[in-house]
């Protein structure tokens, strides 16, 4: 089964050129909001009011899983949901395509620009991104019933960084919020709390630029 | 011998500790200062407002209404910044008047906010034909209409604004080092050739500002620090949300004051005190290079024209997006439909807010150059002139309602900080609002008999009235809207706070793996 993190990778390219939905800002704070998403899933943190607590570690499946929560432990007075996610974005981008490369999901390509070369990953498996967005699909669409928390989780933070008008690109936009916002509703307090954060921090991009 | 060929390790990383990294990436006083003088644009104002302000109002004291103004805001930052720290879209007024003096007031300001960015920015419109026709005139021998001039800008921002460019830290850097060192040359060269024979004092007299006209003189000053506010947008990025903010503020309002009061008061010196207005009504926004032209030769009067131009086009996109992001606000919140709070996901740009920007600034075009009325004395003046009061309502309620706020925040800190300024600063802008409320027919520069005065401030108090209504609704139709209102992005988060719980709070039997 496929990782939080993983999964908003992929559903951040496009399935069948590869091009990445978002700009460089939003796929970063998305990953880093989903990588926070992952230690929830794995009951690791707790999280409200702006803030998280780290629980009794557990050994995870996933060496990157398991070294963003040996950090939130690390640095227990650090509590900020945004200053975690801030921090977790400078280096989201490439720690979650080197894990998509472990598991044969992606590929690095070297780019040049202008004068410096950058790593970009590129996801492989175009069906399997394009059953993604379709099991995506179908779960935001099919009601309040409660569901596998982490689709729906993904549903949110795709949502917040507005990855649904791609996913849901023949929904008019009003229901498309509609609908996610109400799945969104139906999750515990704990991951609704993350997708609030990861909107106002995409929010706050537009609203604090630096120029 | 050749080394025997490693495996491939996978890339690791130094683990750096959360609180090294972002204090790392905290902003100082010298970026927070930069960010904020480089959106104010000076030539837009030394060549354009100070020209036109001095022709239109008729009154020599301008360089002395800057240093009011200025005191009057550095006294205003104070209780500003104290504020910000309790204030989640801190770059809004508006957010500050709904915090401090309640939500449907927040609203009515915002409202007026929209209306005041709005004009100012389509003001410019009107300045930038003026501005590039004479350079195209003399170095492609294009002789273009002002609004052809008007609708290649207007393009340029729309697309930037759809792209959510705002411009280059390093391009507006050297703009701004640029247009202060030619503003700085031009004032030099004023002062060093005046007219009378001896340098006059004369625009620094507090005498001449005992007319009847001193609103007008003291509104055409805020019109020129627009902008200054932005420093608290970086509060949440810099090293001391307080003082950092503080300091790079009163940077801010001090450079500014010294630039246009040194620069109005030495084209006085160079025209002569008593000549000022004639010459300005005769050479409008030309009279700045028209003098450099006399005493600098036409390569930096060139080089001025040229950066008159940019600086207008950097003022426009500044412009623009401080109206586009008070629409996304907005959207945000839900007070507005919450598409206008939708960004595009590739360019992360407040895409509603900018196109309806762009569809006002389109509008205006239009309208002016049908209608042939002229665009800078009637856009770009009155605009200008109507934007800068709106913004002057706004730091008005802003100052009342930082007041309201710090006096019921229980605080250890000094009083003079807390208490004193903000009320000493509210007390002189309500004077100023005043003053310029009673003065609009000298300010625009209409008989006393004309309507338009009337219209500016009727505007504002429609907005406001029915962003106050709207408020009232919500409150009774949305409630989480209401209880929204001044939070900005911040209002998805907070809808959904609830306390740190103690365990996970959910079960979920299959974690993923």
């Amino acid at each position: 089964m496929l990782l939080l993190a993983d999964g908003f990778f992929l559903l951040a390219h496009d399935s069948i050129s590869w091009r990445c939905r978002l700009s460089p800002r939003g796929l970063r704070l998305g990953l880093a909001a989903a990588l926070l998403g992952e230690q929830l899933l794995f009951q690791q943190i707790t999280l409200g009011n702006g803030h998280l607590r780290a629980l009794p570690a557990w050994a995870l499946p996933d060496p990157l899983a398991q070294s963003v929560g040996d950090q939130l432990r690390a640095e227990p007075e650090v509590t900020s949901v945004r200053d975690w996610m801030e921090f977790l974005s400078r280096d989201a981008y490439d720690a979650v395509g080197e894990r998509l490369i472990r598991q044969n999901l992606a590929q690095a390509r070297v780019v040049r620009r202008f004068l410096r070369t950058a790593t970009t990953y590129v996801p492989v498996n175009h069906l399997h991104a394009a059953a993604l967005e379709d099991r995506l699909a179908v779960e935001i669409g099919a009601g309040p019933a409660f569901r596998e928390p982490d689709m729906v989780l993904l549903a949110g933070l795709a949502h917040a960084t507005g990855l649904t008008r791609f996913i849901l690109a023949d929904t008019p936009p009003p229901i498309r919020a509609q609908r996610v916002d109400r799945a969104v509703a139906a999750l515990p307090p704990s991951l609704q709390h993350l997708v609030g954060h990861t909107n106002a921090a995409v929010g706050d991009a537009v609203l604090t630029p630096r120029p | 011998m050749p080394l025997p060929r490693q495996p491939l390790k996978p890339r690791t990383r130094k683990p750096r500790s959360v609180s090294t990294t972002l204090a790392e990436a905290r902003l100082g006083v010298p970026s927070v200062t930069f960010f904020v003088i480089s959106a104010a644009t000076p030539l837009t104002v030394v060549a354009g407002v100070v020209t036109t302000g001095y022709a239109v109002t008729g009154i020599t004291g301008l360089p002395l209404g800057f240093l009011i103004i200025g005191a009057v805001l550095a006294l205003f930052c104070m209780g500003y910044v104290a504020m910000a720290r309790d204030v989640a879209n801190a770059g809004a007024f508006s957010a500050y008047i709904a915090r401090g003096i309640g939500r449907p007031i927040g609203v009515a300001g915002a409202w007026v906010a929209v209306a005041a960015y709005n004009a100012l920015q389509v003001g410019l419109y009107g300045v930038i034909g003026a501005a590039a026709t004479p350079l195209l005139a003399v170095w492609l021998s294009l002789q273009l209409p002002w609004w052809a001039v008007a609708l290649v800008a207007w393009l340029l921002v729309a697309v930037l604004g759809l792209l959510h460019v705002d411009l280059n830290s390093r391009v507006l850097a050297v703009l701004l080092v640029a247009e202060v060192a030619i503003i700085l040359l031009y004032s030099l060269a004023n002062l060093t050739h005046p007219a009378t024979g001896t340098v006059r004092f004369d625009g620094l007299d507090p005498t001449t500002l005992a007319t009847p006209g001193l609103g007008a003189v003291l509104a055409l000053a805020v019109l020129g620090f627009v902008g200054f506010e932005s420093t608290v947008v970086y509060s949440e990025e810099a090293r001391d949300p307080q003082r950092t903010i503080r300091i790079a503020s009163f940077i801010t309002v001090a450079v500014i004051t010294a630039l246009y009061t040194m620069s109005s008061w030495a084209m006085t010196v160079a025209t002569g005190p008593d000549q000022i207005i004639t010459q300005s009504q005769t050479h409008s926004a030309e009279l700045i290079f028209h003098l450099a032209g006399q005493h600098l030769g036409p390569t930096l009067v060139d080089l001025g024209r040229v950066l008159f131009v940019t600086s207008v086009l950097a003022a426009m996109i500044s412009f623009h997006n401080t109206t586009a992001r008070y629409i996304f606000a907005l959207g945000r919140e839900r007070v507005l439909p919450e598409i206008l709070g939708h960004t595009s996901p590739r360019t992360g740009a407040p895409q509603l807010g900018s196109l309806l920007q762009t569809a006002v600034g389109l509008a205006v075009i239009l309208l002016y150059a049908t209608a042939g009325w002229d665009p800078v004395a009637h856009l770009f003046f009155w605009g200008g002139t109507a934007g800068g009061v709106g913004v002057l309502l706004l730091i008005t309620t802003t100052a009342i309602a930082i007041v309201r706020h710090l006096a019921r925040t229980p605080t250890t800190k000094t009083t003079w900080r807390f208490l004193a300024a903000p009320v000493l600063a509210a007390t002189a802008l309500i004077l100023v609002l005043v003053l310029a409320l009673t003065n609009l027919p000298t300010l625009l520069g209409v008989p006393p008999d004309s309507p338009v005065p009337w219209l500016i401030p009727c505007a504002y108090l429609t907005f406001a009235a029915l962003g106050a209504l709207w408020a009232l609704v919500l409150y009774h139709r949305r409630p989480t809207a209401y209880r929204s209102i001044g939070l900005g992005a911040k209002s998805a988060a907070l809808r959904s706070g609830g306390p740190v719980p103690d365990h996970s709070d959910f079960q979920w039997d299959r974690p993923p793996s």
